[in-house]
């Protein structure tokens, strides 16, 4: 025991008293911030560049509509602004009032024109003029304004009072997809979608970076030669076991600090986003219990420790860093293919890819978390699917532990597969 | 500390029969080697001759195909052997980003030393290298900040910290400079008498012949000779040789009794020196007689000791020297 914790401290202690980790875990919280206010911060910056109250309206409809539009369109967000201009027209003089503003947005004048014609009263189509790109959010705004006040125009031709016109042109569609879980509790579909994704992505990077540090680490210990100082004092499946269980410290010590700044930068954001000038949106946090938790680190745990076992053998044959790098193919392979077939178990969470991959175990510790948090797994699955997967880590290990014990004293010369099923099947 | 079993057990190592078979070829060919306590023993051979392979098999670090191995006492699959064993790979390195006393308390840790006394040990042996005191301290450089020579010796003391009952070194000296080279033959003398058994390989005969009390030559997986040094040698069955100086003018006077094949088989003439070997039935007294009868002027004349190298020469035949045997080093 002692000699396993002193494997555990110099892989956890060398590892976390390093720059790398100090910086990896920095890193984390600073990307997360990023993805979270530069895409919003963008959008507000390039929606300020189109100057609304220095935008044109041509109205040739001959009603007043243009004046509605405008002052709805002022009256969002930026209410305090003044509305933009209006420019009253016949249809017969549009062309000519079109090629002035277009004569204005080319001198600066003006930041955009929208022309209403004759026809948009009754079809809904009009025209945006702008000189650069168009933001999304822009068009959206203009056409809901449009979209109200034709509504009302319309209501009120049919004889409607403006009171009355103006209640119906309100009313906006939403559709709030509910999930409700067996027990009746209520969540929010899309949360949970989002959640499910993310938490497959994080395991899926978790996975693949510290297995990558298990084969570093393994590949380290070979060719600098320590591994045959240290197999003289610790059997090779103790170097292994206390090697996976200290980089597993410290991934799970890492990703415990990563949470813990997400969930801090989650729960602050309306201030974060207050400090960058940007109106906070309202992202719903998920509500997860403690069962999906437990259930969410068990599948990491054994996802990392089977596929931590398979980067060891790769670590322990090659032979040098590069043939380590090309070694691990098959490895990422099984890795990316299981990453690859989240967009088809994501649109049929209960279909038969989805029920396949939460099955196979070097699938399972990506995709059943994302079922989990899309839809009610039954719990046979579940345990079906962390019965089959803990199995194979620990036959994982075992076969490691073995390869590890005859391959780390060879140098020079990569063995073939088929010597290596010889060293697995090899009693002890 | 206690030594259990080490000082009653008859042999620190012993092998017995014992056979290791690689895919393509026959490492270890049964192999039956016993090795004293308290004595340094050389294992000696040519690259590829087995040594690596027979000290792996001793450390439990490869199981034999057939044979038995005993270590001090007990079979060397018994798990608590690993406390008791020191061992220095041919193949070395440490943790090159890890600092030194970080490296070597962990290797200390490995053999259930507690760190407050790996770090009493540490100091010790750094000072005693030289690595430590007088204004400088290489405990906290980290190892590849250290040169070669100062990493092997990190290594050793790597090996010895625990204060192992057998020490098995795997080349020690090889890659290592004469002063670095003396500070690790130093140590491992002083380990002898200090009661612990060293068990080394090497190519080296010389180095082989001033430190042990016994030796074995290995080639091709078996064992050629094995013995106490002084047996070893007294099994050379080539010629007498004799190393002569002449006084100066006195060379030409005597190359005409070293012509004589009936009293010198064969002569190896290094012009300042002269050294021959005596033919069948003729002993180095005769050859001084002639040589006095002739008016010959002798400013030396030594009769040689057999050495290892000869002797290996004798067993082996000259393949071994040119697949890696010295007699230099």
């Amino acid at each position: 025991m002692g000699k396993l914790s002193a494997v555990i401290g110099r892989e956890f202690g060398e590892r976390v008293r390093s720059r790398w980790f100090l910086l990896t875990t920095l890193f984390g919280p600073i990307l997360f911030a990023a993805l979270l206010i530069i895409p919003p911060w963008i959008a507000s910056r390039t929606e300020a560049t189109i100057d609304p109250t220095r935008l044109l309206f041509i109205d040739a409809t001959g009603g007043r509509l243009g004046d509605a539009v405008a002052g709805d369109f002022a009256g969002g967000i930026q209410s305090s602004a003044t509305p933009p201009a209006v420019s009253q027209t016949t249809p017969d003089s549009l062309d000519a009032a079109t090629s002035r503003a277009r004569a204005r947005l080319l001198d600066g004048a003006i930041s955009g024109f929208v022309v209403l014609d004759p026809a948009t009263l009754s079809t809904g189509a009009a025209r945006l003029v702008l000189r650069d790109g168009v933001p999304g959010a822009f068009t959206d705004r203009l056409s809901a304004a449009l979209d109200r006040q034709i509504r009302r125009q319309r209501f009120a031709a049919l004889g409607l009072s403006a009171e009355a016109a103006d209640d119906v042109a309100r009313v906006r569609v939403r559709v709030n997809t509910i999930r409700l879980d067996a027990e009746g509790r209520e969540a929010s579909a899309r949360v949970n979608l989002l959640f499910g994704f993310g938490v497959a992505i994080l395991l899926y990077i978790a996975i693949v970076l510290y297995g990558q540090i298990v084969l570093r680490s393994v590949t380290e210990e070979k060719q600098s030669r320590v591994s045959e100082v240290v197999l003289a004092s610790v059997p090779a499946r103790v170097l292994l076991a206390g090697k996976i269980l200290g980089i597993g410290g410290v991934a799970l010590v890492q990703l415990g600090l990563w949470t813990a700044a997400i969930i801090t930068l989650l729960a602050n954001r309306a201030a974060l986003f207050a400090k960058f000038g940007i109106a906070a949106a309202s992202v719903p946090l998920p509500s997860i219990d403690a069962d999906s938790l437990v259930l969410l680190g068990a599948y990491f745990v054994m996802g990392y420790a089977l596929y931590a076992a398979l980067f060891a053998i790769v670590g322990s044959i090659a032979t040098s860093e590069q043939e380590a790098q090309q070694a691990q193919t098959p490895v990422i392979m099984l890795l990316v293919a299981s990453m690859a077939l989240l967009q088809p178990a994501l649109a049929d969470p209960n279909g038969a890819i989805g029920w396949w991959l939460s099955l196979i175990p070097f699938s399972s510790p990506i995709m059943m978390p994302l079922r989990l948090g899309l839809t009610d797994v039954p719990t046979t699955e579940i345990v079906a699917s962390i019965g089959v997967l803990g199995l194979t880590g620990v036959l994982a290990l075992l076969a490691a532990g073995r390869v590890y014990r005859t391959a780390l004293l060879m140098y020079g010369k990569r063995p073939s597969v088929r010597e290596i099923f010889r060293w697995i099947r090899a009693a002890d | 500390m206690t030594l259990p079993d080490s000082r009653s057990p008859e042999y620190a190592l012993r092998l017995d029969g014992v056979s290791k078979r690689y895919a393509s070829h026959q490492a270890v060919d049964k192999i039956s080697l016993a090795i004293r306590p308290g004595t340094i023993f050389g294992l000696l051979g040519p690259n590829g001759a087995g040594k690596t392979t027979t000290i792996r098999l001793s450390l439990n670090l490869m199981l034999p195909d057939e044979g038995t191995i005993t270590v001090l006492g007990v079979p060397s699959s018994d798990p608590s052997l690993v406390n008791r064993l020191g061992y220095l790979p041919e193949e070395r390195g440490l943790y090159r980003k890890m600092k030194v006393r970080r490296v070597l308390r962990f290797l200390a840790r490995l053999k259930d030393i507690p760190a407050a006394e790996a770090d009493r040990r540490i100091d010790e042996w750094l000072e005693r290298f030289q690595m430590r005191g007088g204004g400088r301290d290489l405990a906290n450089a980290a190892v590849d900040e250290l040169s070669r020579g100062m990493q092997q010796k990190i290594q050793f003391i790597g090996t010895v910290l625990h204060d192992p009952e057998l020490i098995i070194l795997d080349e020690p000296f090889s890659g290592l400079d004469p002063v670095n080279a003396q500070a690790i033959k130093d140590t491992v003398v002083d380990l002898r008498r200090r009661g612990r058994s060293v068990v080394f390989s090497t190519h080296l005969m010389d180095v082989a012949e001033r430190m042990c009390d016994a030796v074995a030559i290995v080639n091709g997986g078996k064992i050629v000779l094995n013995g106490e040094l002084r047996d070893v040698k007294a099994q050379y069955a080539g010629p007498p040789r004799v190393s002569m100086m002449f006084d100066s003018g006195s060379a030409d006077l005597a190359s005409g009794v070293l012509a004589d094949r009936t009293l010198v088989s064969e002569v190896d003439d290094h012009v300042n020196l002269v050294e021959v070997a005596l033919a069948p039935g003729a002993t180095s007294q005769q050859l001084l007689e002639r040589l006095v009868a002739a008016r010959v002027s002798i400013a030396r004349f030594d009769r040689l000791e057999p050495s290892l190298h000869q002797v290996f020469l004798d067993r082996v035949g000259a393949a071994g020297v040119e697949a890696g045997m010295s007699g230099h080093g």
